[in-house]
């Protein structure tokens, strides 16, 4: 079953670079959303809305729900969640990767790899970033419901972008993938009604206003070497585990020869 | 088994795979599907408990969260 053998080579992935990552985080974002966390008790509580200090959000505000103890535990969660998210991610990318093995690519499993894997920070990161840029904790925003629906919308909009791109062979791939792209600003993302740090005192904001723009940098470091190593690790995992397989089973003559042609 | 089902694998091109291809393309489909599935569990459930253990994950990697 190919199946099994993209579960498994997702997961070697997924290991690999969930833990990176989790590392990575660790040094670089973790300080910020703590020290970003510190001010959280300093809020005034939007009127007519009891809202808990640090995690809890939404519809349970009022319940006292489970959460990682700072430390250890809340590291060790970061680090399951960043490997579920590196499975997710590498799923895709080996399923975009057989899909372009069977349009007949010839190219070597790590370049095509690195280039699925653009096409996915591109997607996942990049493209919904520009409407919703990365957010400390803290910061007031449009419903949550409504941000994540343009998200998806935005991520769905740059997907099928490179789809037409990589797929169409007529002329009209060019105007159709800009039109993908440009969808998710024609609709245009939530915004907050007012400054979303309005709640805070005047050394809160700016030190809070510091912390955001740092993030959006950290944060965009951080999704390329995601994708980056997200890359490497499919292409080596694609190359062993799932090409000769593929290649034998779509079995015809333009990609069967391309593992042995290739310089 | 006779030798003519394992020729098939090395021989003919074309139509004796159409049904082994339409298999595997759907498999790569499952498995795209259950990335997706994943990926809206751990960045987009909002199952208090889920926001919670992946509450950092979600702000790293620009998610929208609270």
């Amino acid at each position: 079953m190919i199946f099994q053998r993209l579960i498994w080579s997702a997961l070697a992935a997924a290991v690999l670079v969930g833990s990176v990552q989790t590392g990575v985080q660790q040094w670089q974002a973790t300080p910020i959303i703590q020290a970003a966390e510190s001010y959280e008790s300093q809020k005034a509580a939007p009127a007519g809305h009891g809202h808990d200090a640090a995690h809890a959000h939404g519809a349970a505000a009022d319940e006292v729900q489970w959460q990682p103890e700072d430390g250890a535990e809340r590291s060790f969660w970061s680090w399951v969640a960043n490997m579920l998210h590196a499975f997710s991610m590498a799923l895709l990318v080996l399923a975009a990767m057989g899909v372009c093995l069977w349009r007949g690519t010839r190219m070597r499993s790590l370049p095509l790899a690195l280039l699925v894997s653009a096409a996915g920070w591109l997607s996942f990161h990049f493209w919904p970033s520009l409407g919703l840029p990365a957010e400390i904790p803290g910061m007031d925003a449009a419903r949550l419901g409504s941000r994540q629906g343009w998200w998806v919308l935005a991520a769905a909009g740059a997907a099928l972008a490179c789809i037409s791109l990589a797929g169409l062979r007529s002329a009209l791939r060019w105007p159709a993938a800009a039109a993908w792209l440009a969808l998710p600003f024609v609709v245009g993302a939530p915004q907050a009604a007012g400054d979303p740090f309005a709640g805070f005192g005047p050394e809160a904001q700016a030190a809070l206003r510091t912390l955001d723009a740092r993030f959006i940098w950290v944060t965009t470091w951080i999704s390329l070497s995601f994708w980056a190593s997200t890359g490497v690790a499919c292409g080596l995992a694609f190359e062993r585990w799932l090409r000769p397989v593929l290649a034998a089973a779509f079995g015809n003559s333009r990609t069967a020869p391309a593992l042995e042609v290739n310089p | 088994m006779n030798a003519s089902s394992t020729h098939t694998t090395s021989h003919t091109g074309g139509f004796a795979h159409a049904g082994t291809a339409r298999s595997l393309l759907l498999q790569l489909a499952g498995a795209a599907a259950l990335g997706l599935f994943v990926l809206y569990g751990v960045a987009f459930a909002e199952s208090p408990l889920a926001h919670n253990a992946a509450h950092d994950v979600r702000h790293v990697t620009v998610k929208p969260c609270h």
